[in-house]
């Protein structure tokens, strides 16, 4: 495995530790957590995908620019992608969103049901 | 006309944001009411405005071009999509305004709803991967909301586990945009397109159409990721189980996956068995589930897996047909999506009226158990009507509309020599109506209850609801000649052309 | 428009006129369904006399006519278009449709009279002659298909018309509409592998080579004898016959579902197919059995109308048989039967509903005793029943003979056998009826329990007669009959027929129908006349007693159910007829038990629990990749 491939391997791992507490854990808060961790997972994920080692903040200063007023070759090769960055800032916010929504729906389980414990919380089946 | 199609997204989502600053007054729920509903008729006029050309149509938001900006692209498929959503929204809004009555609060459940339809509109007309993805979830969270709206016990339930289940859909769903884009450097599916068709199969893209498949999947609730979907749909307020199983599925399901496994990715042979399999397997487990059920909504939640199940099926091997290892025989091709699509419009008609009318039982019987209940027929005229319409439409009795589509579908795959498909197509057809004709019985035939002898039919805004779809499923079948040439061929069309047209079409160079 | 396109047009705008109305104006919807029945009946006999004269025909055979052909779906190997051609055996049976139709639209007029859904009853007779004239005329499989259901979809509405109807109406279109999508998928199988041509039924000729034709013909077969109500897919019938009202029995398992069975039976068979012979061995087979298991159920039934159901069943094994035996004599004989068997058996169920109409209730347990309340009824009820039972000269017999003489013919072990099982049954028909018209007519008269205990009505009674006066007709004349009205099919499913007589004159047998009657007529003079001169008449009457102890001044009432309970304590049948009761011979129940199974071990996987669910979800995903990688 070459170097590069290692961040995206532990981004994988954080993702199966997240996916793991959802399958085993019956606590709801844990299964929450749970999903929380795949979200970062993802979002590490996608920002990894627009590293560039040794690469520069994709901000475009006087200095990056050509003579005739675009960006010079020399900061397109040596930026990050900025692209990944924007998006993962969009997935946060749909996962405080999603978070939020967890939370809310977990304590009003809770007020019903009187339990944290997934596995009794089923009246729906069949 | 152009100009008009960010509006599908704008005005619903205006509207979202607009309901809840109406104040929780008696008048303020009620300007929310109709809003919402003024909203549900615009969008309609949108829908069939786009019909007035049959040419492709590209809106860049904020007139950003391409590779920054991001589209909205309307072809065939699209404007099906539309055209159906829209129609069953409409239905579910007049339905609500006099089912909402006995909830709390409908200025935020109108919020909820608009913001879902804002979403659903958002992910049709996308052309930019991510854009579809952000839809999604706009559409996913609003339902998770909607359906524990009744927040007692089983509400509650049903949304947390719908939820924790769409979340890691989603999240697949955005893993393989991820890989998609390291792959290409693009967003906008025409140019991911115009870029994937030049180079073969390789390990990552594989992985991207196994979480799309998953993703996606779970969205369509096909077996095994359907978990969710018979415990949120019955859950939610009947307008809103009508939206859920008649065009949400569809829309962030059904259509994102065909549209990228066909236009995107193009088809190849394994994703090809790959959705047959899914199809197959959701037809049968569904319809079986199904026909065990006691609680009438629980059983139409079962029978949209089973549904789900024909919608995929048929896609699945039209892309088997034009898959490389396929004969490629256009036609045939042609003939599974025209099933296929037909189908999903008629289920999304078929199965929302089914959920209105199980609402407006649950409303003026108070219950939706089938036990429960008898002789309805004689109480509720008007909801025993549309209720047996939307029964004999999904169990494909003629000459109502899931006929004809189960009938395309069945005779194209004997065409395609899927023999052993076929039956089993028709197999689960007959499933479908056994379990209908128990519904029937037990609903509308037989004796009356003594304790429901004085139920009363439903408020008209509730019948209007349900008269709108009954008519949708009773001229659906006679007029399937004419529905096929304006909406359903161009719908097929457009997953035709597989990767390299849709790509040709809408990607900035060879586009406008 | 020509007078095929308006006689498919009448029932279905008529049906849609009375539907409408059915609510508010119930009586107008049934005397729409009696006015509409009465034009189709018009232009059905101009298709009919356009058989003469093909000038009435010339727009469809042409194919300018708007409804001629007009192509729906275009299906890439042939489409769905309504294309309509007028065959000898197709009009044959549209004109038995719209002539029961007739009957059942004027007799339902009084007989439901007070009923709720009287206006409904209009509407749904309407379309059952409009899908009854799809599959009778349409030249296209996907339209006969068409008719075919909403034939089926109407049973079951108009079973539903009776609340106690509605498990009936569902088993009923369990099992009919399980074979009606068996045929959409032989449709399918025979248009996809290109073994017709397109969806045209006078175009294709399949020749039976391969095992998949087979099961495509088995699927045809399944679905012409579920509608016929054969074995083993007849459990539908008694019960529906049991809980509807008499008038939809009429109208459908006792004529239409007959004729279009055993229509389609005909045409797959003998037209559309060619069959191997043991194909027809099987044909022979289902029909023996049909005779003889249904009849034995039929002789232990308690309910009138049930009885009556089953006989609906066991008269279908001789059309079967007829039909199966391939040769011109066994095939007439099927298809008069069919004409036959509708005729008498809608007079029995049109007798059953005077009877129940009068006394309030249809166990025979509780009916005794109504030849004088109801004469008339009573006359229909006797020719019917000898009709039903083959006694000469009634057209039963006729017909029944033809079929024996068919069973005969086939030869061998096989031919003598069925012939015996078909003579066998034919007796144990008459053995039925005794203890029918016993239970019913004679006797001493029983005190309805509920009911109008009035003679029947002029409405009822007039298609009863009609009908009646049919049965002797058609035997009586059976050779003119014959010749008018089934030698034209026979001829076009290619048997020709050397005797004028239309083959009542055989090599093992002669039947002079008029000859005999005349044989009959002077037996029962010299009968009579034995009577009235060897004394009976001065027979000396006693009180009834037993054992020395005479009872009260009123004397007992057998019931003549009473008479047939031997046959349930023989050692072997007694236990098969008991399993029969309880279904244990039912597909249906079997089926259902089946799926229970399934559906429980499927519905224990949903237990509830959210990881377990999570978990399918990933090991799917796992299972994804792998099949994508591989």
């Amino acid at each position: 495995m070459s170097s590069g491939a290692i961040p995206f391997a532990l981004s994988m791992v954080v993702l199966l530790i997240g996916l793991y507490a959802i399958i085993a854990k019956a606590n709801v808060v844990k299964i929450i957590i749970g999903i929380l961790i795949t979200d970062y997972a993802v979002n590490l994920f996608l920002v990894l995908l627009g590293y560039r080692h040794g690469g520069r903040a994709p901000i475009v200063t006087k200095a990056d620019l050509d003579t005739s007023g675009g960006v010079s070759m020399g900061f397109v090769n040596t930026s990050v992608d900025p692209v990944p960055q924007a998006l993962i800032l969009t997935s946060i916010v749909i996962g405080l969103a999603v978070a939020a929504m967890m939370v809310a729906l977990a304590l009003r389980l809770h007020d019903k049901y009187g339990t944290f414990d997934i596995t009794r919380i089923r009246r729906l089946k069949g | 006309m152009t100009n008009i199609l960010p509006l599908v997204v704008a005005l619903p989502l205006g509207a979202g944001f607009l309901s809840p600053l109406l104040g929780k007054s008696r008048r303020g729920e009620s300007m929310a009411a109709l809003l919402a509903l003024g909203i549900g008729f615009a969008n309609l006029a949108i829908s069939v405005a786009l019909f007035t050309t049959t040419e492709p149509l590209v809106y860049w938001i904020g007139f950003w071009n391409a590779p920054v900006g991001i589209s909205m692209a309307v072809d065939g498929l699209t404007r099906l999509l539309l055209l159906t959503t829209s129609l069953v929204a409409l239905a579910a809004l007049v339905f609500s305004i006099a089912y909402m009555r006995r909830f709390t609060a409908t200025g935020l459940y109108y919020s909820l709803l608009m913001l879902m339809v804002a979403g659903m509109n958002g992910v049709i007309v996308t052309g930019d991967l991510f854009n579809l993805y952000v839809f999604l979830e706009v559409a996913s969270i609003s339902s998770y909301g909607l359906v524990a709206f009744g927040t007692e016990h089983e509400e509650l339930e049903a949304s947390f586990k719908y939820l924790i289940l769409g979340s890691i859909g989603s999240l697949f769903i955005l893993l393989g945009i991820g890989i998609l884009y390291n792959l290409t450097g693009q967003l906008n599916m025409a140019l991911v397109a115009d870029s994937l068709a030049g180079r073969g199969a390789n390990r990552a893209m594989t992985l991207a159409a196994a979480f799309f498949l998953m993703g996606f999947g779970l969205k369509a609730a096909l077996v095994p990721f359907h978990a969710w979907l018979p415990d949120a749909h019955p859950s939610a307020p009947a307008p809103i189980s009508a939206m859920l199983s008649g065009v949400l599925i569809k829309a962030s399901g059904v259509y994102a996956l065909a549209r990228i496994v066909f236009n995107v990715m193009g088809p190849s042979a394994a994703h090809a068995d790959v959705l047959t399999a899914l199809g197959a397997l959701s037809m049968v487990v569904g319809v079986f589930l199904a026909v065990g059920q006691w609680d009438f909504k629980r059983l139409l939640g079962y029978h949209s897996i089973s549904q789900m199940g024909y919608i995929v099926l048929a896609i699945g091997v039209a892309a088997q047909v034009m898959s490389p290892r396929g004969s490629g025989d256009e036609a045939l091709a042609g003939l599974l999506l025209f099933g296929g699509l037909f189908h999903l419009f008629n289920h999304a008609a078929f199965k929302s009226l089914l959920f209105l009318s199980s609402g407006s039982l649950e409303q003026q019987a108070g219950t939706r158990m089938l036990k429960e209940l008898g002789g309805m027929r004689r109480r509720m005229p008007v909801t025993a009507f549309c209720c047996r319409i939307g029964a004999l439409s999904i169990a494909g009795v003629p000459p109502f509309n899931g006929f004809f589509s189960k009938l395309v579908i069945v005779v194209a795959l004997a065409l395609a020599g899927k023999w052993l498909l076929a039956a089993l197509a028709v197999f689960v057809a007959m499933m479908t109506l056994v379990s209908f004709l128990k519904v029937q019985r037990t609903v509308l035939e037989g004796e009356t209850p003594e304790r429901l002898a004085g139920v009363r039919e439903a408020p008209y805004p509730m019948q209007s609801g349900m008269l709108i779809l009954a008519t949708v499923c009773l001229l659906g079948g006679p007029l399937v000649v004419w529905l096929r040439g304006w909406l359903l061929d161009p719908a097929a069309a457009s997953l035709l052309t597989r990767a390299a047209g849709y790509a040709a079409l809408f990607s900035p160079r060879g586009g406008p | 428009m020509n007078a095929m396109t308006i006689a498919l047009a009448i029932p279905l705008a008529g049906g849609l006129l009375a539907y409408v109305l059915s609510r508010k104006a119930p009586t107008l919807s049934a005397v729409i369904a009696f006015l509409g029945s009465l034009l189709a009946a018009v232009f059905v006999a101009q298709v009919w006399s356009g058989e003469a004269n093909p000038q009435l025909l010339a727009p469809l055979a042409s194919g300018p006519g708007w409804l001629a052909r007009f192509a729906i779906l275009d299906l890439k190997a042939g489409s769905l278009e309504l294309v309509f051609r007028a065959t000898r055996l197709g009009n044959l049976g549209a004109v038995g449709t719209v002539f029961f139709g007739i009957m059942i639209a004027l007799y339902s007029m009084t007989a439901l009279q007070s009923h709720p859904e009287r206006g409904r009853f209009g509407a749904f007779l309407l379309w059952t002659l409009f899908g009854a004239f799809m599959v009778f005329w349409a030249d296209n499989l996907l339209v006969v298909l068409l008719g075919w259901e909403i034939v089926t979809l109407m049973l079951y509405l108009l079973v539903n018309t009776d609340p106690e109807g509605s498990r009936a109406a569902e088993k009923s279109y369990g099992i009919l509409g399980f074979t009606d999508v068996g045929l959409l998928l032989a449709i399918s199988f025979l248009v996809a592998s290109g073994k017709t041509r397109g969806f045209s039924v006078s175009q294709s000729t399949v020749y039976v080579g391969s095992p998949g034709v087979a099961i495509a013909y088995f699927l045809f077969l399944a679905a012409a004898l579920a509608k016929a109500g054969a074995w083993p897919l007849h459990t539908w019938l008694p019960p529906v016959a049991k809980s509807s009202p008499a008038a939809v029995s009429a109208l459908l398992p006792a004529s239409l579902d007959k004729l279009l069975g055993i229509y389609l039976l005909a045409r797959v068979s003998l037209d559309l197919f060619v069959l191997a012979p043991w194909m027809h061995t099987v044909l022979m087979i289902i029909g023996a059995v049909t005779i003889l298991s249904a009849v034995l159920m039929a002789m232990v039934q308690h309910n009138l109308k049930r009885l009556f159901g089953f006989h609906a069943v066991s008269q279908v094994g001789y059309m079967v048989l007829g039909i199966g035996t391939g040769s011109a004599v066994g095939v007439l004989g099927g298809l008069f039967h069919m004409v036959n068997h509708a005729l008498y058996k809608s007079g029995l169920f049109l007798v059953a509903g005077s009877v129940e109409r009068h006394a309030g209730t249809a166990e025979l347990d509780e009916l005794g005793g109504l030849r004088r309340a109801l004469p008339w009824t009573f006359g229909v009820a006797l020719i019917t029943a000898f009709s039903i039972s083959g006694v000469p000269p009634l057209n039963g017999f006729a017909s029944k003979w033809l079929v024996y003489q068919g069973a005969l013919a086939v030869g061998g072990f096989l031919g003598p056998l069925l012939f015996t099982v078909a003579v066998f049954g034919s007796a144990l028909t008459l053995a039925s009826f005794v203890k029918v018209l016993h239970s019913v007519f004679w006797g001493p008269e029983r005190q309805p329990a509920a009911g109008s205990a009035k003679p029947e009505p002029l409405g009822m009674l007039l298609p009863m007669l009609l009908i009646a006066t049919l049965c002797i007709v058609l035997g009586v004349w059976a050779g003119p009959s014959i010749g008018v009205w089934i030698a034209p099919a026979l001829e076009e499913l290619g048997y020709g027929l050397e005797s004028p007589l239309y083959g009542l004159d055989l090599e093992r047998g002669l039947w002079n129908p008029l000859f005999a009657v005349v044989l009959l007529a002077g037996g029962v003079v010299l009968g009579l006349l034995l009577y009235s001169v060897g004394g009976t008449r001065r027979a000396r009457t006693v009180d009834p007693f037993m054992g020395g102890e005479r009872f009260g001044a009123r004397p007992p009432f057998y019931s003549g159910t009473h008479f047939y309970v031997t046959i349930q304590k023989l050692p072997f049948l007694g236990g098969l007829l008991k399993d029969g009761e309880a279904g244990a011979f039912d597909p249906y129940r079997w089926a259902g038990l089946l799926g229970g199974v399934v559906v429980g071990a499927l519905r224990a996987l949903h237990s509830g629990l959210l990881n377990l669910y999570v978990s399918w979800a990933l090991l799917g995903l796992a299972v994804l990749v792998l099949a994508l990688v591989l």
